[in-house]
């Protein structure tokens, strides 16, 4: 090289390359998620989400209504008060399908799209002021989101549809005898009225899979290990989350290699949809489904002894449409 | 005739700037193909949407007459889709390396790296667009690759300059842009205010998809793809297009084809000035000066000698006639040459020595192959290393192997279930392969559906040490769970064992053999965090003779 750095070249060229470094540095830090860690306050009581709708009669009812997907789930709410006694004007609704798997509607791994779009236009109908739907994924969520269709249907409806994105979690202290700190999911617990919306499923280590297992896709993390005790697990979930409303999809049904299913032979018209304000009812009802009974469940059993709900059918109205 | 004479240098001038424009434009649609090297997923899709490529994303890569030389070479077979290159060896024929020069996304890259406010001082930049001995090393590293893909390797791919750009943007650039914005988004998420948050949240919408793949896409192999793609830019700034005119082995094709071509610079002696503008604006190193030969092997067509010649000493314009001064071809050493073809020769037998391949070959448990992917001595005789597979990947499984795959695998897909499996319905990697090297498989095939044959990359073993229902009397179902096979792959046994008085029911993972297709989904959930309880192996794999389980 010819021509030689003077120092005020020398000195631009050592600014510049000092400012290089430390953007790089700056962009590490800040890319680094230390700032992660902070302790969150440690809740004094247990937490609970509660979106419960004011109610009236003291024995639990439950709906069960058949036919297509849309007149099914319509006169499944109309029969339990309509949707005017759950959702109120400017509400912000959020519907919590199950969206867990890289599978397609006909193999019943995922709640139907259209139970799920005819709950957002009800909520629409009711005045609701924003209907989300969102779901932690098992598979890869882009695809999970569009392959069950309740991406396309959902936001059809005119539904705020909300993937997984690993900044949307923030840690709760959900205080259960299981659940400690854990990473939920904000955008499905930020919301005036919460409705489940699970499909009826069989589930290789919990038997079956309905409604209160759905409440899995709140969470984050590492929700694998819970698996080790799953029916405590379950309970907890049913603690923190109290939905205002239930919606069952049964209109086809997933008998066996749950919870993901694949095969066209697991799975069996059902043709229902089962709506209730008590969870533990609609699971109860529904695990018969797949041919159980409640006894099979002692996470029914765990959710009555702490008040969550009834187990036992004959404490519940059941009316069948 | 100064009037006269401005028009020709505005004639020149003009071709220049489409040569630039060019550039920018192939530049484009080469970057917007490798953003759209993705999973099509969205509002805009029904339900069991089989999520497809619409476009040809590896276009790129099918123009590229070294990828099919060496496949040729390599499997004495031709993918069709190759055949596309036969139109840029084409332009070579006529025109010489105007690929390089006016379409290559790698030319265009070391060109904006040389040209971009130059480190070189005036001097030292017409130094250094001089021809130079070490111009040759290209030609030899040429030799060396088909002799390599005669030898039944197409390792060449690590120098082929579209797959060494491909490879570098989709496994570099991007990976960088992904860990950067999505740590910087992810610390705006984190703050204390909900106004802050909402705005890091659309930020995200808006960067999803395009620059922030959801998962990275960093891992221990890609670092090493990095420092070469790095290192190849930055060279730049010492030698001007170093890697086009040192090593590119497409490029010396590209010249050695061309030295019939139609078009030559002719150079008018009594013009020149000496004033040595052409040379110090030469991309090509190709000796535009008036009085010296004209190098037609190194000449990519950039238009700069000819625009910015202030004489009216230099044009381009059809071959024969006068002022015709040519080198006859790159002068190549014999001896240089029979080292490179004997290096090439030499190297895929040394390669493979300790052997991944042939019947006594002893395959790595590591190295998991894409559903899809040829028996291994026909994949290493095909990939090219473009990384197109990996990049396609929703769940970032596939990765460039450092040794799974042995020292000739370097940069082969590999599949690293720990970080991601391989979706079971997902056959977007099949779909991208330019050179065959890994086959098309439908959906059925990958998940064993409606009577189709599973396509099987491995098998699921358990470490009964490890795993929780085994080793602790601890319940845990995950894996059963996760597989996506039907019926399942993982099967579960109850057993009931006494702790402190207590009993436990325990249902007990184990693996059917024939029902693993090896996606990987299992070690991928595993709650044992650090080294999983149950991990994949090549074992099994359907595509190989040899490397069978089961009679």
């Amino acid at each position: 090289m010819t021509d030689a750095w003077n120092r005020r070249e020398f000195l631009k060229r050592a600014a510049l390359g000092c400012a290089g470094v430390s953007a790089c540095v700056g962009g590490a830090c800040l890319s680094s998620d230390r700032g992660r860690d902070e302790p969150v306050k440690r809740a004094a009581v247990r937490q609970v989400r509660d979106f419960r709708a004011p109610q009236q009669e003291d024995r639990p009812r439950l709906v069960v209504a058949g036919g297509d997907p849309d007149r099914a789930v319509r006169a499944a709410v109309k029969e339990l008060g309509g949707i005017g006694a759950f959702v109120k004007k400017g509400d912000r609704v959020v519907i919590k399908p199950n969206i867990g798997w890289d599978r397609t509607p006909v193999q019943a791994a995922n709640t139907n799209p259209e139970v799920v779009a005819t709950l957002v236009r009800l909520c629409f109908e009711a005045g609701a002021g924003a209907v989300v739907v969102t779901d932690n994924t098992c598979n890869d969520p882009e695809r999970c989101f569009t392959r069950s269709g309740i991406w396309k249907a959902a936001q059809a409806a005119g539904a705020e549809v909300i993937l997984p994105a690993e900044h949307r979690f923030r840690d709760y202290d959900m205080g259960g005898i299981i659940l400690g700190r854990m990473p939920v999911l904000v955008p499905a617990v930020s919301a005036d009225r919460f409705i489940n919306v699970p499909i009826a499923k069989h589930h290789g280590l919990s038997k079956f899979t309905g409604a209160m297992k759905n409440l899995y896709g709140i969470l984050g993390g590492r929700r694998n290990r819970l698996h080790q005790r799953i029916d405590d697990s379950i309970a907890d979930l049913a603690e923190f989350i109290r939905p205002t409303l239930t919606v069952m999809d049964a209109t086809r049904v997933l008998l066996r290699n749950g919870p993901q299913g694949g095969n066209l032979a697991d799975t069996q018209e059902v043709g229902k949809v089962i709506a209730s304000t008590d969870q533990v009812a609609v699971d109860a009802w529904s695990c018969r489904l797949i041919g159980l009974t409640p006894a099979d469940l002692p996470y029914l059993a765990l959710a009555q002894q702490r008040g969550l709900g009834t187990a036992d059918l004959s404490r519940v109205k059941v009316t069948e449409l | 005739m100064a009037g006269d004479r401005d028009r020709r240098r505005i004639f020149w001038a003009r071709w220049r700037a489409g040569r630039r424009i060019s550039q920018i434009a192939f530049l484009a649609v080469f970057l917007l193909l490798i953003f759209a090297t993705a999973d099509l997923t969205g509002a805009g899709y029904d339900a069991g949407n089989v999520t497809r490529v619409p476009w040809p994303v590896e276009a790129f890569l099918d123009i590229d007459p070294l990828a099919l030389l060496l496949v040729f070479l390599s499997t004495w077979t031709v993918p069709s889709t190759l055949l596309w290159s036969l139109i840029v060896l084409g332009t070579a024929v006529f025109l010489g390396r105007f690929f390089c020069g006016w379409v290559c996304p790698m030319g265009t890259l070391n060109h904006a790296c040389s040209a971009f406010r130059p480190t070189l001082s005036t001097a030292a930049r017409i130094r250094a667009n001089r021809p130079k001995p070490g111009h040759r090393i290209k030609y030899y590293l040429l030799a060396g690759s088909l002799l390599a893909a005669l030898c039944g390797s197409a390792i060449a791919g690590l120098f082929d300059p579209l797959s060494l750009v491909t490879r570098g943007i989709a496994l570099t650039v991007l990976p960088v842009i992904d860990f950067v914005a999505g740590g910087f988004i992810g610390r705006m998420s984190a703050a204390d205010s909900t106004a802050v948050q909402q705005i890091s949240d659309r930020l995200y919408d808006g960067a999803a998809g395009l620059l922030v793949h959801h998962n990275g896409l960093l891992v221990s192999g890609g670092l090493l793809v990095s420092l070469f793609f790095v290192a190849v830019l930055i060279a730049n700034r010492f030698h001007p297009r170093f890697w086009c005119r040192y090593l590119c082995p497409l490029g010396a094709l590209l010249g050695l084809s061309g030295q019939r071509s139609l078009l030559v610079l002719r150079k008018d002696e009594s013009k020149c000035t000496n004033c040595g503008k052409c040379e110090k604006a030469c991309s090509g190193a190709a000796s535009p000066l008036p009085g010296t030969d004209w190098q037609r092997a190194e000449c990519d067509l950039c238009m700069n000698c000819v625009a910015v010649c202030e004489d009216d000493a230099l044009h381009f314009a059809a071959v024969g006639g006068l002022g015709e001064q040519v080198a006859d071809g790159p002068d190549l050493r014999k001896r240089h040459l029979a080292t490179g073809l004997a290096a090439g020769a030499l190297l895929v037998p040394v390669l493979r020595r300790g052997g991944v391949t042939g019947p006594e070959g002893r395959p790595d448990p590591a190295c998991i192959r894409p559903p899809g992917a040829v028996a291994e001595e026909d994949f290493l005789a095909r990939c090219i290393r473009c990384g197109q597979c990996m990049k396609i990947c929703p769940n970032n499984a596939l990765h460039p192997a450092l040794d799974e795959a042995g020292v000739e695998g370097l940069w082969t897909p590999v599949l690293v279930p720990r970080v991601g499996y391989c979706e079971p319905t997902c056959t977007l990697c099949t779909q991208v392969c330019p050179t065959a090297a890994i086959l098309r498989v439908s959906e059925n095939e990958k998940t064993g559906a409606r009577g189709a044959a599973l396509v099987r990359i491995g098998t699921a073993f358990i470490d009964q040490g490890r795993c929780l229902p085994f080793g602790m009397a601890t319940p845990c179902t995950v894996c059963e769970e996760f597989c996506p096979i039907s019926p399942k792959a993982i099967r579960l046994e109850e057993v009931t064992v006494t702790v402190d008085g207590r009993s436990i029911v325990l249902k007990r993972p184990f693996v059917v053999p024939d029902r693993c297709s090896g996606c990987g989904a299992c070690e991928f959930a595993c709650p044992v965090h650090d080294q999983a309880a149950i991990r994949v192996s090549s074992a099994g794999e359907s595509r190989s003779e040899h490397n069978r389980l089961l009679l």
